[in-house]
Parts: C-alpha cells; structure tokens; sequence
C-alpha cells in the first residue's frame, strides 16, 4: 500500500506544482509588462512634454 | 488563443496572465476528473486479482506515458510546421509542449520504479521499456537544454526543431520495444483483457490527464507569448 500512495500523491504534488509554478511565472511576466507599459508611457509623456517646451 | 504574428510581436496587447474563462472551464473539468480518477481508482474499483492494490498504479502510469507520448507528437508535429512556416508560434507551441511532456516522462518513470518495486522486487532493471523511455526522457531534456544554449532565438527554434523531429523516433520505439524484445515489462493491455471496470477507470484516468495536459499546454504558451511580448516592449523602451 505504501508504493501506491506514494505514487499517488507524488502525482498530485507534481502536477500542482508544476501549474503553480506556471502561475507563478504568468503573474511575474504580467507584472512586468504592466511595469514596461508604464515605463514606456512615462517615456512618452517626457519626449512630448520636452517637444512642447522646444 | 492569441498568436504571434512576427517574431517579437504579439497580437494579444493585454498584459496577460490572469485565467480567462475558458481557462477556468479546463481547469474545473481537470481538477472534477482527476479527483473522481483518483476517488475510483483507489478505492472503487476492484483490485488485481494476482498484483493486489498496487495494481493501481497503473490508473496513473498508463495516462501519464500516454501523456508523454501525446506531447512528443505535438512537438513533433509543431516542430515540422515551424521549420516549413517559421512561424513562431509553432515553435512556442513545440516548446510548451516539450516542457509538459518531460514532467509527464518523468511521471511515468517513477510511478513505473514504483510499481516495479513490489511486483518485480527491484527498482530499475536495464529492460527494453524502461530504458528506450530513460533515452526519450534524456532527448526532451536535451531539446529544452538546446533552446537554453542557443543565444540567437531563431537558431535556437532550428536547432530544437530538428530535435524535436528526430527525437520523435524514439516514441514508436518504446512503444514496440515490449513485442520486438524479450522484456520484464508487461506488452500493451487491450479492452479485452482487462475487466470492464477497470478499462473505464483508466479510460476516465486518460481524459483528466489529458485535461491536465491541455491546461498546462495553453498556459505555457501563454506565457512564452507573453514573455515574447515583454522582450519585444523593453526593446522599444
């Protein structure tokens, strides 16, 4: 019985974690392409506001 | 799904990764399946008259090596699409889908060993199966080494996508290893030799891991497309 169980829920185990660690990576990446959209916003409204003042 | 068009572009411009809906579905459906799965293979369905409980095993070693072989055929085939298109995507989707396969490889030859242990008394024995699926496991985890070497991405999409094709040889190998030798590892059950509950307890053990295999597929890709997207914005800021 001990064989099956382990294979059980080492089975279980991989699998979650293997998708958890996906999330985990799918929330860091979404992260920082809201981090670089920001950025790239900010880049925007300085090279605009300096063509004003030009 | 959304796919990029060029490298380097994407056509989905939200910044990705919460689930969206269909998403959720999947992984409902995965989840209610492979619990139910699980619920009959322990404890519903009846034991192995000569093997006893550990027999159950089996409810898990059979899906995942049909996972794995299931993902090998879709790097194989996402893998010639890439190299006639070059589209990108197709190599993304190869990507993902060698990703899955090694965790499903890597499934079915534990849950083998540990099978094997109490039915054949070792671990590991140099027998046609175990090895010819050692040597499938060792070729996707060169196929993801090779896309970690190569700097140039589309190099490295060429390079894994001929692995990935080649690689593919390998799957009918295994899975003919147990008729063309003489192995310790049982030859490939068919309905009519199994009783008839456990024929549909594997087959509802097949659809969730095939669930499992699909969540874990789209999300990988998603994310590389995002990823894709995330390198291609930093280079125009």
């Amino acid at each position: 019985m001990g064989y099956l169980w382990v294979g059980y829920v080492l089975t279980w185990v991989a699998m979650a974690w293997f998708a958890w660690r996906l999330e985990a990576r799918a929330r860091e990446v979404g992260r920082r392409l809201r981090e670089t959209e920001r950025e790239g916003a900010d880049e925007r409204r300085r090279a605009e506001g300096d063509r004003v003042r030009t | 799904m959304d796919l990029p068009r060029t490298p380097g572009t994407v056509t989905d411009p939200s910044p990705l990764p919460r689930l969206r809906s269909p998403h959720l579905v999947l992984v409902f459906l995965a989840v209610v399946t492979t619990v139910a799965g699980s619920v009959i293979g322990l404890w519903v369905v009846p034991p192995d008259a000569m093997q006893g409980d550990v027999q159950r095993l089996m409810y898990l070693h059979v899906p995942a090596a049909w996972l794995a072989f299931l993902a090998f055929f879709v790097v194989f085939v996402m893998s010639v699409l890439y190299l006639i298109q070059r589209d990108p995507r197709w190599d993304l989707l190869a990507a993902s889908s060698a990703e899955v396969g090694v965790l499903f490889t890597a499934l079915t030859l534990v849950l083998g060993s540990l099978w094997g242990k109490p039915i054949w008394g070792v671990w590991w024995t140099w027998d046609p199966r175990l090895t010819t699926t050692a040597i499938l496991l060792v070729i996707y985890v060169g196929y993801l080494a090779v896309r970690s070497f190569a700097a140039d991405p589309e190099r490295a999409a060429r390079w894994s996508a001929v692995v990935g094709i080649v690689g593919f040889a390998d799957v009918p190998i295994v899975y003919l290893s147990v008729t063309w030798w003489r192995s310790l590892h049982q030859p490939p059950s068919s309905p009519q030799s199994m009783a008839s509950s456990m024929l549909w307890t594997l087959m509802l053990n097949l659809v969730a891991f095939t669930l499992v295999y699909a969540y874990l597929l789209l999300r990988r890709y998603q994310v590389a497309v995002a990823e894709q997207e995330l390198d291609a914005r930093r280079a125009e800021v």
